[in-house]
């Protein structure tokens, strides 16, 4: 029980380290632990998945069952918040949905990293998700675009109260959306940060209270790490939806 | 194992206030931002940025109002499927 000093530093799993430090055309591209942590929770989806279907039976292994639930559940998820051929964007949903989703809960391994909790990532995936929305937008609708901002069923006399709110309420998304993961993210992981320092400096016989409580907040994180992921990709499942049908 | 579950639901009820500050404080940025911009442009300091604090508010309950009607969707989902 001689070990050092514990520091309080809740903010020290935050820090991004250049594993390698790299620019290619005055852009940084530099391997930071964010990086590495972002392809291993690629890779481990994909090899995750390529396993449980490896030799797909009639009858489900257990592998097999998980992999075709996890399929359902974001078809499910798909059908009911996309009205029309929703079907063709599941590959999309699928795949940021389960990023995400390894992404928040890989980051709860002691020792590894968040990629969610850098507000850079969470803004290049909700900039990515809008742009996209916005583009099919304008493809499906055209000059329809425009008309979205106008609920229709108003006296005319509050169209200029109503447009520029629905405009800000539509800038916002990208932000809130982008916010959102990254604070969640962020908050659930400095809260276990400072309880582990709280369970290190307390004498011996109330270590275990924070520690206990950690255990508690570690279940609530994985809790929080899959609605996060939920709520990013419904909300992108709901925009990709006004994108498509005009109300 | 039913009160483990309810005990994390309870302790992870924090998400939902950052939730709803999100909603609320994007959207008034944002239309500060609009407002900033707007009067910078045509030199109107701060009537501009007045009013669209205001549109930026109102927005932001907008947008409150559609993530908690999602969030109820949520609830009566069977969300809390095993994940893989």
């Amino acid at each position: 029980m001689s070990a050092a000093e514990p520091k309080l530093e809740p903010l020290h799993h935050f820090q991004v380290v250049n594993y390698l430090e790299l620019e290619l055309f005055g852009v940084d591209l530099s391997i930071s632990n964010s990086v590495v942590w972002m392809w291993v929770s690629a890779i481990a989806v994909f090899v995750l998945f390529r396993l449980a279907l490896r030799s797909p039976a009639i009858i489900p292994g257990r592998m097999q069952m998980l992999a075709e639930a996890a399929y359902l559940f974001i078809r499910h998820m798909v059908d009911e918040n996309i009205r029309g051929d929703g079907r063709r964007y599941l590959p999309l949903i699928f795949a940021l949905f389960y990023f995400v989703l390894f992404c928040n809960l890989l980051g709860l391994i002691p020792g590894a990293f968040t990629p969610t909790s850098q507000l850079v990532v969470t803004a290049t995936l909700a900039i990515g998700v809008f742009g996209y929305s916005v583009a099919l937008r304008v493809v499906r609708q055209g000059f329809g675009f425009f008309r979205a901002f106008a609920p229709s069923g108003l006296p005319p006399l509050l169209l200029p109260l109503m447009i520029p709110i629905e405009v800000l309420s539509f800038m916002a998304r990208p932000v809130s959306l982008a916010v959102r993961l990254f604070a969640n993210m962020t908050a659930g992981h400095t809260v276990l940060g400072v309880l582990a320092f709280f369970g290190l400096a307390l004498p011996w016989f109330a270590t275990w209270l924070p520690l206990g409580f950690s255990i508690v907040l570690n279940g609530a994180e994985i809790f929080i790490g899959f609605i996060q992921a939920y709520i990013f990709t419904v909300l992108t499942c709901v925009y990709i939806d006004d994108a498509l049908n005009a109300h | 194992m039913r009160k483990a579950k309810a005990i994390v639901k309870q302790t992870a009820g924090y998400q939902w206030a950052i939730r709803v500050g999100t909603e609320l404080v994007a959207a008034t940025m944002i239309g500060l931002g609009v407002g900033y911009m707007l009067d910078k442009w045509l030199g109107t300091r701060p009537w501009f940025l007045l009013l669209f604090f205001l549109f930026g508010v109102f927005a932001g309950f907008l947008n409150l109002y559609r993530v908690l009607q999602l969030d109820m969707q949520v609830q009566q989902d069977p969300g809390d499927e095993k994940d893989s």
